[in-house]
């Protein structure tokens, strides 16, 4: 009897379509992935010279897409320890966003445990947050380098105001997002309050508490960039103002080129782990499909 | 079938000696609404259920049948009565029930067989022990192969059949399920009635079992307790003739017709429907 129940229960649907298995299928299959978007790299790049070329452009204005690779060139060859290398000033810089991003996560996620758990604190923080969330934080950037320094404290202390309020917001989302009937489960079990989180909310948390992620990454690595503007002593923001201040403009270009790599280098790590952590969620299966 | 119409007497099988295994005494639960208002949902409620007994809940939406569920897990207090299980008051939720929700509600990051073990990390019972029950439940609601899979792999029945299996983990005494087919369509609702049917035989769970189709609460249970609206309350407790084991066959016979016929006029005649 059994046996013809589970016979006409309907099969798995497929996890991935069928596909045909023609040679060279990978290929065709990632066609926009392996030939698609380096020919757009290739067409930009060679359309930025013929331009540059063809107009006669100085290159104060803008420099050759050669210009730019040889600044590039010049500043990854530069001795790692001296104060010309791009290495130098880009390994302030991301550690300056890294530790931000990091010390604005944890404090974010803290306070939003603190107010998911607690009513009344919930109800006197939330307006707050809601009125500090709409300050452009950036502003505070001078307030900060009096404070902290020409050093990477005061950036620091600016990338963790600017991550610590999506990911407190975001992170109250998600601790508050389990649905009830999950909870029953835990409750009808006599779960503890401990367990409950650790074994339901936290991991129920995670989708709402990357996105705040994702978005506060890409915040701090513009204020850093910005705070280096104002006052710092290295980085790649005041590499960038030493360079405009002697129409360097090709050094400029050739650090915005060291900033994107760093910057997709990052969001492609964060996507990373959160593929290998959220697998289950229906937004990262959405978007794999 | 066995003789089972009143539990208060000792029932037939030797196994199933103990009487009254719950005991629902003049329970009432009365609600605030937000306006200051109170509304009463269960009024005077007293059930006695046997051990090893198929309990069906029948009643309209508004009938209180949701408001008794988690009175008997222990997940509510009433505002008046008793409940006792096993001749104690049920003071909290713990590990003599398990409770199937109408939405599976399973854990989406934990593998089908996790999901399982949940109430045995949740009551810190041993590991290796519950990974092995939760193995051979899972081969009871024919998901044996599953136990890898995530919840978002399987149909919405097979997550509704690894629900049962976990509100069977810890070994409850009491199996509670509120609507748990109502989220199904009717061809695989069938067929999850026919495999429960066969689970209950197998463990001989007490089953609570609330639902609002007339034809899914007289095929399951032994007893069906037909409730009436506003307020919510016992109508009538209906001894469910059709021999066991069941089949589907059994719904199509007249005495069957019958009952459900009976059922569904008390039911529009209590509520005025």
């Amino acid at each position: 009897m059994s046996n013809t129940i589970i016979a006409t229960e309907p099969k798995l649907p497929p996890a991935e379509k069928p596909q045909r298995p023609t040679t060279g299928g990978w290929l065709r299959k990632y066609l926009p992935e392996t030939l698609g978007i380096p020919a757009v790299v290739v067409i930009i790049i060679a359309g930025w010279a013929w331009a540059v070329q063809a107009f006669n452009i100085r290159s104060v204005i803008l420099p050759s897409p050669l210009g730019v690779w040889k600044s590039l060139l010049a500043g990854l060859a530069a001795d790692p320890a001296s104060p010309a290398s791009y290495y130098y000033h880009a390994w302030v810089t991301l550690s300056e966003i890294l530790g931000g991003f990091f010390l604005g996560s944890v404090l974010g996620l803290a306070l939003a445990l603190v107010l998911s758990q607690v009513r009344i604190l919930e109800r006197i923080f939330n307006p707050l947050i809601v009125a500090f969330q709409s300050v452009p934080k950036i502003a505070i950037a001078p307030l900060f380098i009096i404070w902290f320094g020409f050093g990477s404290e005061s950036k620091i202390a600016l990338v963790t105001l600017i991550v610590f309020f999506p990911v407190l917001v975001a992170g109250f989302a998600g601790f508050k997002s389990v649905e009830r009937e999950r909870r029953d489960v835990m409750h009808s079990l006599g779960a503890s309050k401990w367990q409950t989180f650790t074994m339901l909310v936290l991991p129920g948390s995670l989708p709402f508490v990357f996105t705040g992620l994702e978005i506060s990454l890409v915040h701090a690595m513009t204020a850093t960039v910005v705070a280096e503007f104002l006052a710092g002593q290295a980085g790649i923001g005041v590499l960038i103002v030493q360079m405009g201040q002697v129409l360097d403009t090709a050094g400029i270009f050739s650090l915005m080129v060291v900033l994107g790599v760093m910057g997709f280098a990052l969001v492609q790590i964060l996507a990373f782990i959160r593929k290998r952590l959220l697998f289950w969620s229906a937004a990262v299966r959405g978007a794999k499909a | 079938m066995e003789n089972q119409q009143h539990t208060g007497s000792p029932v037939a099988t030797a196994a199933k000696a103990k009487p009254a295994f719950i005991d629902v005494r003049n329970v009432g639960q009365v609600f605030r609404t937000q306006s200051g208002g109170e509304v009463v949902a269960l009024q005077d409620v007293n059930l006695t259920i046997g051990d090893g007994e198929f309990i069906s809940v029948l009643g309209p939406s508004g009938c209180g049948k949701s408001t008794l569920m988690p009175i008997l897990a222990g997940l509510a207090s009433p505002t008046s009565g008793d409940v006792l299980m096993g001749g104690e008051p049920i003071t909290g939720p713990g590990k003599d029930v398990g409770v199937v929700f109408q939405q599976p509600a399973l854990f989406p990051w934990r593998t089908v067989l996790r999901n399982v073990t949940l109430s045995a990390e949740v009551l810190g019972l041993p590991k290796a022990a519950a990974r092995q029950r939760a193995q051979e439940l899972l081969d009871v609601v024919g998901l044996g192969h599953a136990g890898g899979m995530y919840p978002y792999e399987l149909s919405g029945g097979m997550q509704q059949r690894v629900g049962i299996a976990r509100a069977l983990l810890h070994d409850p005494k009491l199996l509670l399920m509120d609507e748990p087919f109502g989220a199904l369509d009717a061809l695989t609702r069938e067929n999850m009635g026919l495999e429960l049917l066969r689970i209950w035989e197998l463990s001989r769970k007490t089953v609570v079992f609330v639902t609002h189709s007339v034809s899914e609460a007289l095929f399951l249970a032994d007893r069906v307790v037909v409730m009436a609206a506003r307020p919510g309350r016992v109508a009538e407790i209906h001894e469910v003739q059709v021999p066991r084991p069941r089949t589907l066959d059994h719904m199509s016979t007249p005495e069957f017709g019958e009952a459900a016929a009976y059922l569904r006029h008390l039911l529009g005649a209590k509520t005025g429907d």
